[in-house]
């Protein structure tokens, strides 16, 4: 019987898990997770769990789900290196220290906060938002701090601006390019955060980075590039994730900002296949390997993978999609809007094309656009914009008449 | 009494294309028609704070407009993830051009 070894107990590990019982896989599953914790939802952390007391913890299955479907979950475990020609790997749990052998591996191991060094001299007054401990302890010191700085002005660092806010405190964010969430976005959507954030009494400070940060009796001073300078007694660096690849470099697959894959989720090295935030996979929306960091997109490869594993040939086509919450505000987009080169407004819904193509949609408080606008991306829809800007037919009716020629 | 039944809306003003929402003792409950057919389930996700009134109806099954959770609006089942708490539901009937539901027990 064949083992699957998973490694990573994210939301691309435990789907994996998962879908290789669904598909009757009968060997074993292990899934082998450095956390201590029983495998939860990222998402919150940056949202309810930050602004609520005890907001309790989002499993993504429960023990009982993967005890009946006989998946093995190790956790406080981690893999620390892997024999690709043996099929083993090394594993260090606790004191203890094991070799795992394999018959396919996915490697699911996920992302990491980027580090920023300028800020290290700011030591605790420093913190970064990737897992439970971390929101945790970010809960707890907003509850206290008077005035927040949060360098980077991407998804994570807007949402616990928006969080912070509505804590009481006072909030800057520092975002070198110039626009907000610049490579998740059309620049219309930067555009209306931007007065989002403004509105709800964000400091938003855009195209200009931190040159230097110091400790001031107990207080960070950060200088911008500038010349101005802010006081903070807190500084949450949110500069975006780098993947961890280190392990799958290692052991000798092809890694370029993420380990590369192709459509079946297979690395270049035999039985050894990754999925989710860790892969950079070819897309049928884009010509270019790309790293997508979404909830949704995470789960649906990692089952994707287990597929492949078990021998399934179809590619994986399926259409990012995220959401985010702030202030209030529910924004989705779906496909890649970074690479449309003219957009429909819809009123709530705003539709990217690339030339007569439609690659992605973004919906303010509009979420039922997603689902209609998702099929016809999927479908390859292409034609003449008029057909797309009255407002008055609903997108589902778009999406269920024949693509025009 | 949630034994009794509850008039929620007029025929007319249940389409297709979109659910619509009622209240049943205070809670709020969307309305589905399909081919004619009338189907009733609460309106509040299980899993966050939507309104699937709010979502998008494919067929027998409504997505909720945060996460896109799926449930069966015949039954209020869940159909697709994240959601895994499933929706109460309602038995429907048409009155006199009026929609009046009953929680299923
Ligand atoms: C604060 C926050 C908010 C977010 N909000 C949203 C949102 O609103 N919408 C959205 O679409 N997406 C959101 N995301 C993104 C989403 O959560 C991620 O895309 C998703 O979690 C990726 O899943 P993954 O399984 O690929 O990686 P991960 O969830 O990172 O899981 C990887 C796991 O592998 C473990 N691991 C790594 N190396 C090893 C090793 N050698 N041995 C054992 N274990 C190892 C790690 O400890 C980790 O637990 C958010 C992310 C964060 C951090
Ligand atoms: S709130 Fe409905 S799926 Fe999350």
């Amino acid at each position: 019987m064949t083992a699957m070894l998973i490694i990573g107990a994210g939301e691309a590990g435990i789907a994996a898990a998962g879908a290789l019982r669904e598909a009757g896989h009968v060997g074993r599953v292990l899934v082998v997770g450095e956390e201590p914790h029983h495998p939860y939802a990222r998402p919150p952390l940056s949202k309810a769990v930050l602004t609520e007391d005890a907001c309790p913890v989002e499993h993504i299955r429960s023990a009982e789900w993967l005890e009946e479907r006989g998946i093995e979950l190790w956790l406080g475990a981690c893999v620390e290196s892997v024999d690709a020609a043996a099929h083993s790997a090394e594993i260090v749990r606790g004191a203890e220290r094991c070799v795992v052998p394999y018959d396919k591996l996915l490697i699911a191991t996920g992302a990491a906060p980027r580090h920023l060094p300028s800020l290290d001299p700011l030591g605790g007054l420093v913190t970064y938002l990737r897992n439970w401990e971390e929101a945790i302890a970010l809960r707890s010191r907003l509850a206290r701090a008077q005035s927040v700085v949060i360098v980077g002005g991407g998804v994570i660092g807007l949402e616990v601006a928006s969080s912070a806010i509505k804590l009481g405190c006072t909030v800057t964010v520092i975002e070198p390019a110039p626009r907000l969430m610049a490579r998740a976005l059309a620049a219309g959507t930067s555009e209306m955060l931007l007065d989002l954030h403004r509105t709800a009494g964000v400091y938003v400070r855009l195209g200009v980075g931190l040159a230097s940060a110091k400790l001031v009796d107990g207080y960070a001073e950060l200088t911008l590039d500038d010349g101005d300078r802010i006081d903070a007694d807190l500084v949450v660096a949110a500069i975006g994730v780098v993947p961890n690849d280190l392990l799958a470099s290692r052991l000798g697959c092809a890694v370029d900002q993420g380990i590369l894959v192709d459509a079946n989720c297979a690395t270049s090295v035999a039985d050894v296949f990754a999925a989710g935030d860790v892969a950079r996979l070819v897309h049928p929306l884009a010509d270019e390997p790309i790293r997508v960091e979404a909830w949704q997109h995470a789960r649906r490869h990692g089952a994707h993978a287990a597929r492949a594993m078990l021998g399934d040939t179809s590619p994986y086509a399926e259409i990012p999609w995220f959401w985010t919450d702030q202030h209030g505000v529910n924004i989705q987009v779906a496909g890649l809007p970074g690479l449309a080169d003219s957009h429909v407004e819809r009123g709530a819904t705003t539709l990217h094309l690339q030339g007569d193509r439609l690659i992605a949609a973004t919906t303010i408080d509009n979420g039922r656009d997603i689902r209609p606008a998702t099929k016809m991306i999927a479908a390859g829809w292409s034609g003449p914009v008029a057909a797309l800007t009255d407002p008055s037919i609903p997108l589902a009716r778009l999406a269920q008449a024949p693509i025009p020629a | 009494m949630s034994d009794e039944w509850t008039p929620v809306a007029a025929t007319g003003d249940v389409s297709e294309d979109q659910p619509s929402v009622g209240n049943v003792d205070g809670a709020e409950i969307a309305i589905y028609k399909v081919d004619g057919d009338y189907f009733a389930t609460s309106n509040i996700c299980t899993h966050g704070l939507a309104r699937l009134s709010d979502g998008y109806l494919d067929g027998f099954l409504i997505e909720c407009p945060l996460h896109q959770g799926l449930f069966d609006i015949r039954n209020g089942k869940c159909a697709g993830d994240p959601v895994d708490v499933d929706l109460a539901s309602y038995d429907v009937r048409v009155v006199n051009d009026t929609v009046e539901v009953r929680l299923r027990a």
